[in-house]
């Protein structure tokens, strides 16, 4: 007598194969077995779960672009003060910092999370050294920093919250 | 070896990444231990930024004591332990000596003299022809009684012990919770650099940093780092205090 063979299943999902015991695929997670309201519930979740992603890589973008416009204010504002001054060491320090932004910014591509941290690092710092040098700078533009510090922070919020999906 | 489902107890099949009875993800998220991570660095670099400025505010005033210089570094080494304390084990578990090689010794031995040697003749050089500042320490400290003595202690002694536990120590252990090693020492080096509010400095102290993040990485201890920073920090000094010595002007600061 030929024996039975039972070919095993594939998930209709991401087509990984299944065994028959198997309720859920053990790829993705979908409910091969479950009832029709369980899986609709799952691509009800993927939906969101997609969702969510666009939504944080769309706000990393944000906390990158923001990084570039730091590293094209610091260049400008370097640049200002050296024709109003004279003055190349202002000039050389803000080189230095709008090529730091630059990299970080470019560097966030690949690690959102720590080279947007860095950034708001370095902005910070540089907030409170222009404030103790000239602290008539402080509200100078403060909506622009207001603006610069809440797009890097929801930056590095999305970043956590994308790694860990 | 199979492992069995935390939520429903089934054998799991390997490599799955969904349990294949209750659909629960394997992998257990670390969401918690990054987070927390994250907020730790922050407040740590916010809190060390509210420290400078405090520290600035009384140093501007320009009537510092030496009780004011003893307050300030207290509070340096207060604020280090108390963050450190988040992660006692794993940073107290980085005092050994078990994976340390005669190479690596030699090295933390030989490398600060270059380093010394290249700080003085580069970057002093370079502040003092951009920014008409010479950094001599002796000069702030002259004119308190036994200076060479304080001078060593907040400078030679404190330094090495208490950043290598901040930065080599604690940072380097909540950024490695969300960031691969090569990231963790990149950005120590970065951060080490930039609370040392020095533009100019961050040329040497980044690649400074980073030797020691490797050092910290690769013989998992701190006492290298620490050597480095030591006989660095001593090397300058001294320089210092040979140049300090012959200032034709210098009974002006005592």
């Amino acid at each position: 007598m030929d024996e039975i063979i039972i070919a095993p299943r594939a998930c209709s999902e991401c087509n990984s194969e299944m065994q028959l015991e198997q309720k859920f695929c053990n790829d993705c997670g979908y409910p091969e077995g479950g009832t029709t309201q369980e899986q609709s519930g799952f691509h009800a979740r993927q939906v969101m779960k997609k969702r969510g992603h666009s939504e944080a890589s769309s706000t990393i973008k944000k906390g990158r672009n923001t990084l570039f416009v730091i590293s094209a204010i610091a260049f400008l504002s370097g640049l200002y003060y050296f024709f109003k001054l004279d003055d190349s060491s202002v000039l050389i320090v803000n080189t230095v910092l709008s090529i730091s932004y630059l990299c970080l910014g470019f560097w966030s591509q690949k690690r959102p999370l720590v080279a947007l941290i860095l950034g708001l690092m370095v902005y910070l710092t540089t907030l409170v050294l222009t404030g103790l040098i000239e602290p008539e700078t402080i509200y100078k533009g403060i909506l622009l920093k207001i603006f610069i510090l809440v797009y890097l922070g929801k930056g590095i919020n999305s970043a956590l919250q994308l790694r860990n999906t | 070896m199979l492992e069995n489902c935390k939520y429903c107890d089934s054998s799991i099949a390997q490599n799955a990444k969904f349990c294949g009875a209750c659909g629960k993800p394997i992998k257990q998220s670390n969401q918690g231990i990054e987070s927390n991570s994250v907020q730790l660095v922050i407040a740590f670099y916010l809190a060390y930024l509210l420290y400078s400025i405090i520290s600035y505010i009384i140093y501007k005033d320009d009537v510092t004591s030496l009780k004011t210089e003893i307050i300030v570094e207290l509070t340096f080494i207060a604020l280090t332990v108390i963050f450190s304390l988040f992660d006692a084990k794993k940073i107290l578990s980085l005092y050994n000596i078990k994976h340390i090689s005669w190479q690596s010794l030699v090295f933390a031995i030989v490398f600060p003299i270059f380093t010394a040697g290249i700080v003085y003749l580069g970057v002093e050089g370079i502040n003092t022809f951009l920014f008409d500042e010479s950094d001599n320490i002796f000069y702030n400290y002259a004119a308190y009684e036994n200076y060479l003595f304080w001078a060593l202690l907040f400078t030679v002694v404190f330094p090495p012990i208490f950043e290598e536990l901040a930065f080599r120590g604690f940072l380097f252990n909540q950024l490695r919770n969300f960031a691969n090693p090569w990231v963790t020492i990149i950005a120590t080096a970065f951060i080490f650099a930039l609370v040392h509010f020095s533009f100019i400095s961050i040329l040497w102290i980044f690649p400074f940093g980073l030797v020691l993040g490797y050092l910290r990485y690769r013989y998992k201890t701190l006492w290298l780092g620490m050597i480095v920073h030591f006989i660095h920090n001593l090397l300058v000094l001294m320089i210092d205090y040979y140049y300090f010595q012959n200032d034709p002007f210098k009974d002006l600061f005592l």
